[in-house]
């Protein structure tokens, strides 16, 4: 027998440690009881009122990934009004503090680029240009890669991958339309310096109070004031180009301060990967942030619709809506796939 | 900036029960993998899933002054597979006798070369785990796969810190004695160094 010098403390710790921890369908599986446990412990009185979703989402929630039932189960609001929702603020300042133990990633330099690869599905309410016609529902996934350089120069890609329709009865009614074609298809295009928008937030106060005055100012982009326009932005600034951890601690804390910010607990993204989300509703919209929160870093984003009216659901003739669809509508999704320092616009990092 | 500890959200979840779900978020990965090396891998699903609607329903006598849920959480799981020790046990002899292990092969280590600790320890581990009684195997792998201390394994056994003492140093012989009968080599410096900065 082959022999060797070990202590049996040590060999125990070994022993099975390659058993890896639980994936994301094994997070899903247990977070889904538990979830509903939750939502039925709401005390009578403060129980949130439950927006039943359509059949039709419920049948295309079935035919979606795992988390849409459970995204359907929290576009509840239960959030405090006029103050911000304790499971919001402590996940985030979770957040927060984790991003403090991270080192700063790589800054590029002039004649570098930020590569960014993305995986996106957004979903459309299309109005046939005959009103006898019934509108419909329709999805478009992509594949996006941009690479952006410090002085504004860079590249875009775009690859269109599949259309599909959330039921058979939208499918039935685009072949009524005349099955029009959907697809924005695939694309790249090459910009100068200066047409792409570069943002650095390295001279960027981490002090949330600083980041607030700034936000309040309307530094970055313009819109109406108040927390859902800063939760906005704090969304902006979470998927800069470059944002040195303790700014993205910065950035958490101040979203834990905000009024309005609801938890939404686990979701998988778009990719698969399971992160926590807060979102934050407005006109009739669910916009949810999902970070990762060992590595803080944003996995993604969805925007859900929780009330059908405010989120304008009849389109007019011959025209196609965005951010719409009945309530439990996953309008649009996007996650973040890969993101690296390259020296050209064609360096592509990555393989998922 | 000061993190909420599981004991304020625990207590705060008495009113906005979506608490919960962070004190989720911060420790089901370790529940899950403790019991996914300790039972087969559909039985920890189900184990680690209940650990936590147990634990929500009996949120109420979790000490708010607490800063961490680990103890507690450790000790519903393990009460959990106590009720599944004999397919434990049955696993743990599988591997001490063909050398491959069914946990692993379960989550698709399909020989055993591929395994990290298919030394000759692995199996050998496996049958001086199984000879170890119920308890003292409770102690001993709270103590080491779930990374408690010895006053945490007391906390998620009930029992009091001396009898975990006791239970570690006779599980810590036995498993020596194993592995010593079986021709494995014990590094005496190494042993003791551990010894020392057990606690």
């Amino acid at each position: 027998m082959r022999r060797q010098v070990m202590n049996e403390l040590q060999n125990l710790t070994e022993f099975r440690a390659d058993i890896p921890d639980p994936d994301a369908v094994q997070v899903q599986s247990a977070w889904a009881p538990l979830s509903r446990e939750i939502h039925r412990s709401f005390p009578v009185g403060v129980r949130p009122v439950r927006r039943r979703p359509s059949r039709r989402v419920l049948l295309w929630a079935a035919t979606a990934a795992a988390v849409v039932p459970l995204a359907l189960s929290f576009i509840l609001p239960h959030g405090t009004p006029g103050g911000p929702d304790p499971a919001a603020a402590a996940a985030l300042r979770a957040a927060a503090a984790a991003a403090l133990e991270h080192q700063p990633g790589t800054r590029p330099t002039d004649g570098q680029y930020v590569y960014v690869r993305t995986r996106d599905s957004a979903t459309y309410l299309y109005g046939p240009a005959d009103e006898k016609l019934t509108p419909f529902l329709y999805t478009e996934s992509g594949t996006a890669q941009r690479w952006i350089g410090p002085d504004g120069a860079g590249r875009l890609t775009y690859v269109g991958t599949q259309v599909s329709f959330p039921t058979e009865k939208d499918r039935a009614a685009w072949v009524a339309a005349g099955s029009p074609k959907l697809q924005s298809g695939s694309g790249a295009e090459t910009y100068r310096p200066g047409e792409l928008s570069y943002l650095d937030l390295s001279g960027f106060p981490s002090d949330p109070g600083a980041l607030l005055e700034i936000i309040e100012q309307r530094e970055i982009v313009g819109g109406p004031p108040g927390d859902w326009e800063s939760f906005a932005i704090i969304g902006d600034l979470l998927r800069a180009e470059y944002a040195p951890p303790k700014v993205r601690a910065g950035l958490y804390e101040l979203a834990s301060e905000l009024s309005g910010v609801e938890y939404i607990g686990r979701v998988t993204d778009l990719a698969g990967r399971v992160g926590t989300a807060v979102g934050y509703s407005h006109n009739g919209l669910l916009h949810m942030l999902i970070f990762d929160r060992h590595t803080t870093e944003l996995l993604g984003e969805r925007t859900v619709v929780v009330d059908a009216e405010e989120a304008h659901l009849a389109p007019a003739p011959d025209t196609i809506l965005g951010m719409t669809g009945p309530a439990g509508t996953i309008t649009y999704e996007v996650a973040y796939l890969h993101r690296a320092v390259t020296d050209t616009t064609h360096e592509v990092v990555g393989t998922q | 900036m000061v993190e909420s500890t599981d004991g304020e959200l625990i207590g705060a979840s008495l009113e906005d029960s979506a608490l919960f779900g962070v004190v989720f978020d911060r420790h089901f990965a370790a529940i899950h993998r403790y019991l996914a090396r300790r039972v087969s891998k559909e039985v920890a699903d189900d184990l680690a899933a209940e650990t936590f609607l147990i634990a929500f329903r009996r949120r109420e006598s979790f000490e708010s002054t607490c800063d961490t849920a680990r103890p507690w959480l450790f000790g519903i799981a393990t009460n959990l597979a106590r009720g599944h020790c004999r397919s434990e046990l049955r696993m743990l002899k599988a591997y001490a006798r063909s050398g491959v292990d069914p946990v692993a092969v379960e989550h698709g280590y399909q020989a055993a070369e591929d395994r990290a600790d298919a030394s000759a320890a692995g199996p050998v581990l496996a049958s001086a785990l199984a000879a170890l009684n119920r308890r003292d195997r409770d102690a001993l792998l709270l103590y080491v796969w779930g990374e408690l201390s010895y006053t945490e394994v007391a906390a998620a056994l009930a029992i009091p810190v001396g009898t975990v003492r006791s239970r570690l140093a006779r599980a810590r012989t036995h498993l020596r004695e194993h592995l010593l009968r079986t021709g494995q080599v014990l590094d005496d410096a190494t042993a003791t160094h551990a010894e020392a900065s057990d606690e």
